[in-house]
This record gives structure tokens, C-alpha cells and sequence, in this order.
């Protein structure tokens, strides 16, 4: 680092906003610690009651974007294939909202190739979400990050099957409420074979080698 | 096992805390600190087991990606009213103000590289934990971004200083 640089970080943090910031009330920090273990085991709780975990077959994806709504529908060869989306937290019907339909045909299925960071760049769409929930087999993701694409700040995965009916291919990944996903998709379908699933170690690094911002 | 997964949460979150109040309160008002502060906590509690030994790197990256996902909605339901409410105190000081507005003239990813770098101190290799480049391309935009800065501050004030060591 040069003189320089030491000049300019002295004068950046002699502007440092959170220099007048006082440290954080204890009591305050104690709730606020509790509540974050209290709030997670509350979901983990409502997780095991019910079928909650879904595996999301030949799924389709709704992006969207600006106020218009873009409907992706799948057709092909698919056994449980979506159909029609809806984005669950809106109740106007595409027609009202303006929205287009795309119809795309069926990957090829049960085979999966080795996920690689140039295959998962070359990919249309791909972001990072929280599931929020899922109703009527509608996996709603709440976006994070959007790596590539236009993704809205609301995705509504359709087409999940619960895991014990044995209806999703393998490959496919499953969705749990609360839990942080990375998604990628093309052609309105999410890509599975490890280019989708729960954020970890593995697949951040890979989403961090396809998407280097 | 639990009790004991929840105590090492419990010193880490302590540990850190302070070092990300103070991120978030150098990035937006502070009522959003205070949600994303939570929403941080959250995601750590719940990937306990991914936080890398070196932590504090790792939990500015989720602070970061909270408040990403956090600016969303405020944006969506106010736009100016967020705009009004970043910059604290910064009118106070004319040499503050000039910084913050030639922080303000760089690029997004420029601009948090050269805050992380100035403010929480961290090595371009810690940078790259947080914002997912390489550390060699932190290093280089960092430079870059640093120079950017020089210049913006020389034109604020007229004189050459952005140039001397260029």
C-alpha cells in the first residue's frame, strides 16, 4: 500500500459513519440472540408437523418482472409436469395482469451430466431466494441475489410433489420452508442435477466461479 | 448436542455483533440495520455448521446479501424515503460530505470494496470472502477504485493531489 493509500484510508475513516455508533445494549442483544434460536426452532417445529419438504419436478419458474407477470409453462413428455403458474401472492389472473406465456418442451430427462461453472453461466436465469413457503404445491422463493437474468423479487416454482409419492426424478432438488436456495433455470424449467439445490459450501462456490461479480 | 450448537452460536454472535452493527450502520438508516442485523443472525444460527473459522468475513457476506435482499423492499415501497434517510451526518461536515459524495460517484461493487477496505480493514483476501470475487480481482478493482476515489476528491477540490501518485 502506498502513502497514498494510507493518506486516503485515514481521511475515509476519519468519515467513518459508524464511528459515533455507541455498542449495543446488552439486554437488547440477549433478546435479540433468543430470538433468533426461538424463531428457528418455532419453523423447525411447523417443518415436521406436515409434509412441508418438496421435490420439485420437471418445475416451471415465474419470473416477475416490473409489474408484468411472465408465464412459463411446460409441455412435453414430462409425467407431472406443471402446467399453468400462478404467482400465489397475487390474485389477478394473467389476463388482467398482462402477462405473455411461453411454452417450452422437456429437458432430457434422467440423465445428468457433472455441473460445471461455464455450463451454470451459459444458463438464462439464476438467483439465489429464500423459500417462503409452499401451497398447493406452488414453491413461492423469495429473491436474494440475482446472478443472471430478470427475476422479480417473488419466484413461484410449480409443479412440486411431495417426496414420499416418489413422483420427481431424481436430481430434482427439494425445497424447504425457511431454508436459503440457489436456482437456476432455463427454458421455464429449474435446472436440477446439482445446478439447484440448498445453499452450501460446494454449490456457492460453484454459483461464485459462474457469476464473479 | 443442541445446547451445545446454540452456546457456540451464542459466543460467535457476541463475538461479531459489533463489527456488524457497525457494517450496517455504514451502509443504510437504522431501523434496517436493526431488521437486517436479525435477519444476519438468522441465517447464521441456521448454517452454523458452514461458518468458516474465520468468521467475521463470511457474516459481513450474508449481512451483505440481507441487506441486498432487504433494500429490495424498501425500494419497492419507498424510493425517495430510502434515498433520504442513508447518509447520516453526513451534512454536518463539508470534508464528509465530499467523501461520501465521491464514495457515492464509484461504482456499486467499487465502492463496497473500497468501504470494506477502509472501514472494516479487511485484506483483499477477506474481501473476496465477503463479496465473492477472487482475491486477485479484488486486489486489482480495489487499486483502480482507490485511484477513481484520488481523482474524484482532486476535482472536489480543486487541486491535483488524485494525480501525484498515479
Amino acid at each position: 500500500m502506498s502513502p497514498s493509500d494510507d493518506d486516503l484510508r485515514a481521511r475515509l475513516r476519519a468519515a467513518d459513519p459508524a464511528a459515533g455508533l455507541s455498542p449495543a445494549d446488552p439486554v437488547e442483544v440477549d433478546r435479540l440472540l433468543q430470538r433468533v434460536v426461538d424463531a428457528d426452532l418455532r419453523e423447525t417445529g411447523t417443518r415436521r408437523r406436515s409434509p412441508l419438504t418438496w421435490l420439485v419436478a420437471a418445475a416451471a419458474v415465474v419470473v416477475l418482472a416490473a409489474g408484468a407477470a411472465l408465464w412459463l409453462t411446460q409441455t412435453g413428455d414430462g409425467d407431472n409436469d406443471g402446467g399453468l403458474l400462478a404467482d400465489p401472492a397475487q390474485s389477478s389472473s394473467p389476463a388482467e395482469t398482462g402477462t405473455s406465456e411461453l411454452t417450452v418442451g422437456a429437458a432430457g430427462a434422467g440423465r445428468c451430466i457433472m455441473p460445471t461453472p461455464e455450463l451454470l453461466a451459459g444458463q438464462p436465469i439464476a438467483f439465489s431466494g429464500t423459500v417462503e413457503g409452499v401451497t398447493d404445491g406452488v414453491v413461492t422463493i423469495r429473491t436474494k441475489t440475482v446472478f443472471k437474468g430478470e427475476v422479480a423479487d417473488e419466484v413461484a416454482v410449480k409443479g412440486a410433489v411431495a417426496p414420499d409419492t416418489g413422483g420427481a426424478p431424481e436430481g430434482d432438488p427439494e425445497f424447504v420452508p425457511g431454508q436459503d436456495y440457489l436456482v437456476a433455470a432455463a427454458d421455464g424449467k429449474v435446472l436440477g442435477c446439482g445446478m439447484s439445490g440448498p445453499v452450501s459450501g460446494q454449490l456457492q462456490q460453484l454459483y461464485q466461479q459462474a457469476f464473479p461479480q | 448436542m443442541e445446547t451445545s450448537r446454540s452456546e457456540r452460536f451464542d459466543a460467535l454472535a457476541r463475538e461479531c455483533l459489533e463489527p456488524l452493527r457497525r457494517y450496517l450502520a455504514r451502509r443504510t438508516d437504522p431501523e434496517t440495520a436493526a431488521d437486517v442485523l436479525g435477519d444476519t443472525l438468522l441465517v447464521a444460527w441456521r448454517r452454523f455448521d458452514d461458518v468458516p473459522a474465520d468468521a467475521l468475513p463470511w457474516l459481513y457476506g450474508v449481512a451483505r446479501n440481507c441487506l441486498a435482499n432487504a433494500e429490495r423492499g424498501v425500494r419497492r415501497r419507498a424510493r425517495l424515503a430510502a434515498r433520504l434517510t442513508v447518509e447520516p451526518a453526513a451534512a454536518e461536515a463539508p470534508e464528509m460530505l465530499e467523501l461520501h459524495e465521491a464514495l457515492e460517484g464509484l461504482g456499486d461493487t467499487e465502492r463496497e470494496l473500497v468501504r470494506l477496505w477502509a472501514w472494516e480493514q479487511l485484506t483483499p483476501a477477506e474481501i473476496a470472502t465477503v463479496t465473492g470475487l477472487t482475491p486477485n480481482a479484488v486486489s486489482i478493482r480495489l487499486t483502480r477504485a482507490r485511484q477513481r476515489l484520488r481523482e474524484q476528491l482532486a476535482r472536489k477540490t480543486g487541486d491535483p493531489a488524485g494525480h501525484e501518485l498515479a
